[in-house]
């Protein structure tokens, strides 16, 4: 389904969200064009509401880390929503999807540009 | 995607019923679904396992795969059904296929909450879908195909569905971020989407969190281990004349409940039915046979007891065949001092644990002396250690 377009100069609102029987930690990071390092944003875990972040121009990258955990060798399913003034993006990522591993884990890094 | 290293049992129709109950594990079997969705090789040697197959498909068939693939989407089973028929329209054998149900659904979740407080979503969770195909036994270029479909349907003993429990592993995976400093992907590079999942075996950030998952559960379960659960599955086979897909002839049905119910802090009762219905095949006749069983066990540090019933009622039978059949066993076991354990008991479930250093006769009883417990029923999620 495509969503709404991005627009460099309003801020950004991200919200972790489980899909699964699982729980997760994340951790957040954004790099500019022409940045070489990620630079930390931000972390929280599925207790933690929608933040917004930015305004970024357009091109900057953001990247996450889930760190998911739940019963062994169970199908997982996280989303990441990313969205502006309520809209998600067209550059929100698709639902992250797994299973975990014989200790009921999993991690899962993804970076997006924002276009 | 197939795998050839497809095992066939000698099918559960011509099994003596008791035959193998000697070689059963000794262990408590009531949340196989939340260990291992699907696990890759069935261990219900026995008519009464006092579990629901894994993988009802496969038990149906009696194979045991030594590799099932997995689909996680609806994509992924079709392009395992699409590669299982060759170019003839042949289905192939060896085929040994499973799947959770909801991750086949499009656009259906099963968030955590309703995971908790929606059994129904709590079935839908825990359904698994297994196919299989093996040649049939005997000179015939026939298959036999079965469709298997298992959920647990209650268990208490799942810890995700404990909010406190859930709340403690969050803390911890939090606590675990701290060990990521960059994310496992490139800052730099074409402005696209990049996924890659990490190399779990050299990652600290997911090797904390499985310490963390594995103490948390550990301790968990030492107070739930025993929580009442019910499961249910269900295998469906035809037979493939030729092998050659449009004509499939019903094979039966095969269909499993078992429950649990604590038994004290320390006990468990264990219960399980299983009716399975073949339909004629050659000159084999069809048979409908009902197999039941009822276990009880309690084991402290001091002592460990059991005892067990199972049996079978073969509701189709020839004149020639016994038409029922049950079975006691029961051992009890205490620790007379450091390293030294007196057990007795009988039945072949008894007599299948580990054999004693020493026998005795004791007041008309024989004694097995060993230098540890034999009987002690280890709880299922020990193996997840």
């Amino acid at each position: 389904m495509p969503g709404a377009a991005y627009t460099p100069g309003s801020k950004i609102q991200i919200h972790v969200i489980s899909q699964s029987p699982h729980t997760f930690a994340h951790k957040l990071w954004f790099a500019k064009a022409g940045d070489t390092e990620w630079r930390p944003l931000d972390e929280g875990n599925i207790e933690t509401p929608e933040r917004e972040y930015g305004p970024y121009p357009a091109g900057t990258k953001i990247a996450y880390a889930l760190l998911i955990g739940g019963n062994p060798n169970t199908d997982w399913k996280m989303q990441v929503m990313m969205s502006q003034q309520g809209a998600l993006l067209n550059c929100s990522p698709p639902p992250e999807t797994g299973i975990t591993n014989s200790a009921g884990v999993a991690r899962r890094d993804t970076a997006v540009a924002l276009n | 995607m197939l795998e050839a290293g497809v095992q066939r049992k000698p099918a559960l129709r011509m099994a003596p019923v008791f035959a193998s109950l000697a070689f059963a594990p000794l262990v408590f079997a009531n949340r196989p679904a939340l260990v291992a969705q699907i696990a890759p090789q069935d261990t219900s040697d026995t008519p009464v396992a006092f579990n629901v197959p894994e993988s009802p498909a496969f038990t149906f068939l009696g194979i045991t795969p030594s590799k099932v693939t997995r689909a996680s989407s609806a994509r992924d089973l079709g392009a395992a059904l699409i590669n299982s028929i060759d170019s003839t329209g042949k289905m192939l054998n060896g085929v040994a296929l499973g799947a959770t149900l909801w991750t086949l659904l499009p656009g259906v979740n099963v968030g955590l909450e309703s995971y908790q407080h929606d059994w129904k979503t709590y079935a839908l969770a825990n359904a698994q879908l297994s196919l299989g195909a093996v040649r049939a036994s005997g000179d015939t270029a026939d298959t036999e195909l079965a469709l298997g479909l298992r959920t647990t349907l209650v268990d208490r003993s799942d810890p995700m569905l404990d909010t406190s429990f859930v709340r403690s592993l969050s803390a911890a995976l939090t606590g675990c971020l701290h060990l990521i400093n960059q994310p496992g992907v490139p800052a730099l590079g074409p402005p696209t989407d990049t996924t890659r999942p990490a190399h779990a075996e050299e990652d600290p950030a997911l090797q904390c969190a499985a310490k963390a998952n594995r103490a948390l559960r550990t301790d968990w379960f030492k107070e739930n281990w025993n929580k009442p659960s019910l499961s249910w599955g269900i295998g469906l086979g035809w037979r493939i004349p030729h092998s050659q897909l449009g004509t499939m002839d019903a094979m039966g049905v095969s269909t499993w409940v078992t429950g649990a119910y604590p038994f004290g802090r320390s006990g468990q009762l264990l219960g399980q039915l299983q009716f399975d219905h073949r339909n004629r095949l050659g000159t084999l006749d069809p048979t409908d046979v009902l197999t039941y069983g009822l276990r009880g066990s309690r084991g402290t540090k001091g002592y460990n007891l059991f005892f067990e019933v199972v049996g079978t009622e073969r509701l189709k039978t020839s004149p020639v065949s016994s038409s029922s059949n049950v079975q006691w066993s029961g051992g009890l076991e205490f620790q007379a001092g450091q390293d030294y354990w007196l057990s007795t008991g009988l039945g072949k479930r008894y007599t299948a644990a580990e054999q004693p250093d020493r026998v005795v006769v004791i007041a008309n009883l024989r004694w097995g002396i060993a230098t540890k417990a034999r009987l002690r029923m280890v709880p299922k999620y020990e193996s997840e250690k």
